[in-house]
């Protein structure tokens, strides 16, 4: 597909090239620097619009060039030969530049479609085994429909992290590696919302669950770093005073 | 005198020429326009009426297809069969012992036949705040009423709504790719310009909705007329109200896939054009306000137009035969260039808006200047003779039906 759109992309601008010269060659001098000024300006917006937009600026041009013909031939046959074939030109040059950004543009929009897909797609976050928010969202829905029949309680912990950029990475990879490994890998869950949150799904559990996590988790990384007020705080939550949909409390959770 | 015929001759073409290309460039910006599907509060009810006559070759994919409409509010489909004779009434029937909403009627005997008289019986058989038509080859798209009502309620001082027709067998040959590409150029683009630039919209055949008491206040179709939707369209703006364009709003339908066929359906739709272009030259209100448009448009296009092509022509066969002409100086090859230009941008952005744009159909649209377009003469001058010849020996035009195919279903 790649390949094809290269070769689409290098075929459109090598014909627009041969029309764009074909125009400067027989533009009479009057009009040289008019065609070349439309085709610098339309190329220019086509950066800023979209495909549709775009192709009504062009046709504008076009018709407006084309009916001024009208005032300017000196009405031999010669003449009028020539703004036509001029015109012919200029209007195959301003379609070029739109047919190629639209080509463009729409591959940006197919590329942009298939990245969503694929985040949609992707289970975990970079190399870790923490979830990419759509696998935890659709796996905390099932979850939540056995816990409810059964009757049982699901908790949620919001770890919220504070870094210097110098060790960002590192602090990230380690408490990331630390959550992992305080959970219970088969039955929880873990995701990273942004650069400081992580949320925590514990299965059929209550506030004593909770804690056994936090504290275990606590003591673990008071060994490894080398602070005294440690740069990790949390919060919890009953899950159903959670908004797994946007993943954060809902408004006023006494948590 | 001559040269002065032609002086204005040319100026009128190209008056015509600046007025087609600023449509054109409305219609491709209304387009562009997105579409309002917020819900309403409440929903009118819509009776949606097809009127119906030898349809067994296609009733069934048009009920297949109305049977997924999506509404909110209350809708029903009423068949409005006008005597067929093939299995039309066993397919209809065995749709409405499925469905609820879906109801069969059998038109009685008509003093007139044709559409309009079967379409005032159906606003008589039925209750509705609005009521809907769709022809019996139609498959409208499930959104479809939904989005005209969401149009016309929202839409002040509106009458209705006027969705946008598809063909469905476009890919089927030339002919009908032609006329898949007219209906999108002026179905689409020269109706949503003329809304965007004059508020001016016109009911087509199919895929329209109008408010039950604009139609009662109207006094119901017009049975005499042949083209009902543009005869109506007149009627309903002189009364003030307005048919905004949705092109959001979608049928397929089929298209005549012989020449001879279409060549019988446009010739009724002319000399039901014809019908109207005489009744507006007697009726003052018919040149009030926004109506001014569809008239002015229909003078311009059936009356004035004609004449001064037929001179032009006139013109061009004494200059080959070399019978000595004035010479005008006037750039006559631009104008003939510039209308070739204008032709190929409405035809090029309905590609564009459609996203059709292949390089078989730049080809078809190239031609169809050359061969389609011209067809349009032959067709007028044939529907005049008709209706001419109609009116000398008071013998009232027949209701032809449009032969249908087997078997286009959309996917």
């Amino acid at each position: 597909m790649i390949k094809n759109f290269q070769k689409s992309i290098s075929l459109l601008f090598i014909i627009f090239v041969i029309v764009a010269v074909g125009l400067f060659h027989y533009s009479t001098d009057t009009f040289l620097s008019l065609n070349m000024w439309l085709i610098i300006i339309i190329s220019i917006i086509s950066i800023f619009l979209t495909w549709r937009q775009l192709f009504l600026v062009v046709l504008t041009t076009i018709l407006i060039v084309g009916f001024s013909i009208f005032f300017i031939t000196d009405q031999t046959l010669g003449n009028q030969f020539d703004l036509i074939g001029e015109h012919v030109l200029l209007s195959a040059s301003l379609l070029l530049i739109w047919v190629m950004a639209t080509v463009l543009k729409r591959m940006e929009i197919v590329l942009q479609h298939q990245r969503e897909t694929i985040n949609k797609l992707e289970k975990y976050q970079g190399s870790t085994e923490i979830l990419s928010n759509d696998e935890f969202k659709s796996r905390v829905k099932l979850i939540t429909k056995a816990t409810d029949r059964r009757g049982a309680k699901n908790m949620v912990i919001e770890f919220s992290v504070s870094t210097v950029k110098t060790t960002e990475k590192a602090l990230h990879a380690y408490i990331a590696e630390t959550i992992l490994k305080t959970i219970r890998q088969e039955y929880d869950l873990v995701t990273k919302t942004d650069q400081q949150h992580y949320i925590v799904f514990l299965q059929d559990t209550n506030e004593i669950g909770v804690e056994k996590v936090t504290e275990r988790f606590f003591q673990t990384i008071r060994h490894h770093l080398n602070e005294i007020k440690l740069p990790v705080t949390y919060k919890y939550y009953e899950a159903t005073n959670y908004d797994f949909d946007l993943l954060a409390p809902r408004e006023g959770d006494p948590s | 005198m001559m040269v002065y015929v032609l002086v204005i001759i040319m100026a009128f073409f190209w008056c015509m020429l600046v007025y087609y290309s600023v449509l054109t460039i409305a219609g491709v910006y209304r387009r562009q326009k997105k579409l309002d599907d917020t819900p309403l509060e409440s929903y009118p009810s819509v009776a949606v009426l097809v009127p119906c006559y030898n349809e067994g070759l296609v009733l069934n994919d048009t009920l297949d297809a109305l049977s997924q409409l999506k509404y909110p509010g209350e809708l029903n489909v009423y068949i409005l069969d006008d005597q067929s004779s093939d299995n039309t009434k066993e397919i209809a029937e065995a749709f409405q012992w499925r469905f609820s909403h879906i109801h069969y009627l059998l038109v009685p005997e008509m003093e007139i036949k044709g559409k309009s008289s079967v379409l005032n019986y159906g606003l008589q058989s039925t209750k509705s705040d609005y009521f809907c038509v769709f022809d019996g080859d139609n498959q409208p798209e499930p959104e479809s009423v939904l989005r005209l009502v969401h149009a016309a309620e929202k839409t002040k001082k509106a009458a209705g709504a006027v969705g946008y027709v598809k063909t469905i067998n476009a890919e089927k040959n030339i002919l009908t790719r032609m006329i898949a590409l007219e209906f999108q150029v002026f179905q689409l683009l020269m109706q949503s310009g003329r809304y965007q630039l004059f508020k001016a919209g016109a009911l087509a055949g199919t895929n329209m909705l109008l408010r039950r008491e604009v139609i009662e206040e109207a006094g119901g179709y017009d049975p005499k007329a042949l083209a009902e939707d543009a005869e109506l369209t007149v009627r309903v703006s002189s009364l003030g109200y307005l048919l905004p364009v949705v092109h959001h709003a979608r049928t397929w339908e089929q298209e005549p896939e012989q020449l001879k066929t279409l060549i019988k359906q446009r010739t009724r739709w002319l000399t039901g054009n014809l019908y109207l272009l005489e009744k507006s030259l007697y009726t003052f209100k018919f040149w009030k306000g926004r109506t001014f448009v569809h008239s002015l448009q229909h003078i311009l296009t059936y009356l004035v137009f004609i004449f001064f092509l037929a001179f032009s022509n006139i013109w061009f066969i004494l200059g080959l035969i070399g019978y000595p002409l004035p010479s005008v100086n006037t750039p006559l090859l631009v104008l003939w260039f510039l209308s070739y230009v204008v032709y190929s941008a409405q035809i090029a952005s309905a590609m564009v808006l459609e996203d059709t744009l292949t390089p078989k159909n730049v080809g078809v649209g190239v031609l169809m200047y050359f061969t389609y377009a011209q067809l349009f003469l032959i067709m007028l001058f044939k529907s005049m003779i008709q209706y001419i010849s109609g009116r000398l020996f008071k013998k009232q035009t027949k209701w032809d039906k449009t032969k249908r195919y087997k078997k286009d279903r959309l996917q």
